[in-house]
């Protein structure tokens, strides 16, 4: 009788892999979002095989994101390369049409500005209000980018924050460059106890923000405080008030966007200083996608909580199944979980949302994408190029 | 009787502004404390109460300096930046929950203690600080003719604006809350921040 020896079955690593007959309905999704897009009348301006490019990164992108069940570098491509180029188009713009790049008190007066989404919060509520348009732009401009935001904020909730805002990837960039000690750990750590203080603060700063706009009907964060003039709009230095604005953006500029970022591995701008947060994560709400944590896999070891750029996930979160509402769906600890125990899913049940969220994000990023390698293609052809947002 | 009419309609004309410039303060102030409905209308009331104090005194002084006193003077705007700084170094102290330890500074011996956590304070304060309606109502009560006419006129004006405090009650309330408390401190600091900018600037430039 011979004894049969039993051989250790090889247990397959966790994955979140998906299958090709589930990944053929996301990648029809997002080319034919984009193709649409791309197509669409008023960006018909440019060389048609740009167009026939992004429909073909559409296809590799969404393909490669679902079938490698990895999220974080095709986002990150994506991503940065939305930062550069948009920098990239401000700036050839400001310098075309108001000739430089710096803002001067008398152009921000004859000229005005270009609107950004981190103003919404504090602009809406005395232009409704009062009918007073606080920020020099045109309505119209505010409108149409407050539409712009709301739609995408419906449908992604603080994805916007990781696919789509031209803002977020400086600070993106400098927390992923910032080095590790042993154990993956940043230079310098942001305590538990202290992010969950920290983490009002984005509301604080719009609840004071909207309070002062009313009152004064200025938008101080612009004028004052706002980090991201460090690279956008800084401000054109000839009075003492204007040197005191300088020190002020330019300390919040390194503190957030780059040295801070680069010793937490934090995105601390997106984190801790963004009016636009609280919108995003409250309009989030409604959005069809979660990211939850699955708890039958889960062992509890604290990584994800650890590499998310965002602190939107801590062990208090996991330990409820998901993530706070600040999560930009980023996908960094899916990534890194090492049972794959996280996943986009439907709001209100368990269901796998993978396919449809990331056919989406990258439709629309993508397409956000087109739109500056556009700008930039005008300019290569004709030597100009629009204004931005309405200045 | 006309004057106090006058008053009354130069309070509700202008409230909403009053509203809008007590705002930055009083809202945060109102946040941070766990309160339900009753102790959040009780907080508004000791606010509005302040601010009657401040105008009643106020008028009375302005109605005795009669035509003396000019709307648009240094030392007017002077005290209004000074009223400013206090209100930052009260509403500071206040959400910082540091009200009894501030009060021992040297300089902030010069108030009593429980100025710095009282809400009946920043009601004061803000009844000094200087804005447009705040402006205005100086300019009609310079002819009421005597201090009775001048705190009474400033008395009306209170009334008038005291009905724009009433949608705060319920933003007090939400401070039973853990998140709307720490979201009103951090909005309470950067508006003391701004008063000290505003006020030393006021003092400074004046």
């Amino acid at each position: 009788m011979s004894e049969e020896v039993a051989t250790p079955v090889a247990k397959r690593p966790p994955s979140l892999r998906t299958p090709w007959r589930w990944t053929v309905l996301p990648v029809l999704v997002s080319v034919a979002l984009v193709s649409f897009l791309v197509a669409a009348p008023q960006a018909q301006r440019g060389n048609p095989l740009i167009g026939v490019a992004f429909v073909a990164l559409a296809l590799g992108v969404t393909v490669y994101i679902l079938r490698s069940g990895r999220v974080e570098n095709a986002r990150l491509l994506i991503f940065l390369s939305t930062g550069l180029l948009f920098t990239a188009v401000f700036e050839i713009s400001n310098t075309i049409n108001r000739g430089s790049i710096l803002l001067s008190e008398q152009q921000l007066a004859t000229v005005g500005a270009p609107i950004c989404p981190v103003t919404i919060g504090f602009v809406l509520p005395p232009l409704l209000l009062n009918g007073q348009m606080i920020f020099p732009t045109t309505v119209q401009a505010a409108l149409s980018i407050t539409v712009m935001w709301v739609g995408f904020g419906l449908l992604l909730g603080r994805g916007w924050c990781s696919w789509m805002c031209f803002f977020g990837p400086m600070d993106q960039f400098f927390s992923r460059l910032g080095p590790t000690r042993r154990g993956g750990r940043p230079l310098v750590e942001i305590p538990e106890r202290w992010h969950r203080q920290l983490r009002w603060l984005p509301y604080g700063l719009l609840l004071f923000l909207i309070l002062v706009a009313l009152v004064a009907l200025e938008p101080i964060f612009c004028a004052w405080l706002c980090p991201l003039r460090l690279a956008y709009d800084p401000p054109a230095v000839t009075r003492t008030v204007e040197w005191l604005t300088v020190i002020v953006i330019v300390t919040l500029g390194m503190g957030l966007l780059v040295i801070g970022p680069f010793l937490t591995k934090r995105r601390l701008f997106c984190t801790y200083g963004c009016p636009l947060l609280p919108l995003n994560s409250i309009v989030g709400l409604l959005s069809p996608f979660r990211v939850k944590v699955d708890r039958e896999k889960c062992k509890d070891c604290g990584i994800c909580a650890r590499v998310c750029p965002n602190s939107a996930i801590t062990p208090a979160t996991v330990a409820k199944g998901g993530t706070a509402m600040e999560c930009t769906r980023c996908g960094t600890c899916m990534d890194r979980c090492p049972q794959k125990a996280i996943d986009y899913r439907l709001i209100g049940s368990n269901a796998r949302a993978r396919g449809a969220f990331i056919a989406l994000a990258v439709a629309f990023s993508l397409l956000l994408l087109s739109s500056y390698v556009n700008g930039l293609e005008i300019y290569w052809q004709t030597g100009t190029m629009p204004p931005m947002g309405g200045a | 009787m006309h004057l106090l009419w006058q008053g009354l309609l130069l309070g509700l004309s202008t409230g909403l502004f009053c509203l809008g410039a007590c705002a930055p303060a009083l809202v945060p102030a109102l946040l941070v404390g766990q309160r339900g409905w009753r102790g959040s209308a009780a907080v508004v009331a000791q606010v509005a109460g302040g601010r009657l104090l401040a105008y009643l005194i106020f008028g009375a002084a302005v109605g005795a300096l009669g035509t003396a006193l000019d709307p648009g003077s240094q030392a007017l705007r002077r005290l209004g930046g000074v009223a400013m700084l206090l209100l930052a170094l009260v509403l500071a102290a206040h959400l910082a929950g540091l009200g009894p330890r501030v009060a021992t500074l040297p300089v902030c011996r010069l108030l009593p203690a429980r100025v710095f956590r009282a809400p009946w304070a920043f009601g004061f304060l803000t009844g000094l600080s200087v804005c447009p309606p705040f402006l205005l109502a100086l300019a009609t009560a310079l002819g009421a003719g005597g201090p009775l006419e001048g705190a009474l006129f400033f008395a009306a004006f209170f009334a008038g604006t005291a009905l724009y405090l009433l949608p705060l009650v319920p933003l007090g309330a939400l401070g039973r809350w853990e998140a709307p408390r720490l979201v009103g401190r951090i909005a309470g600091m950067l508006a003391a921040g701004l008063f000290a900018v505003l006020g030393l600037g006021q003092v400074l430039l004046a």
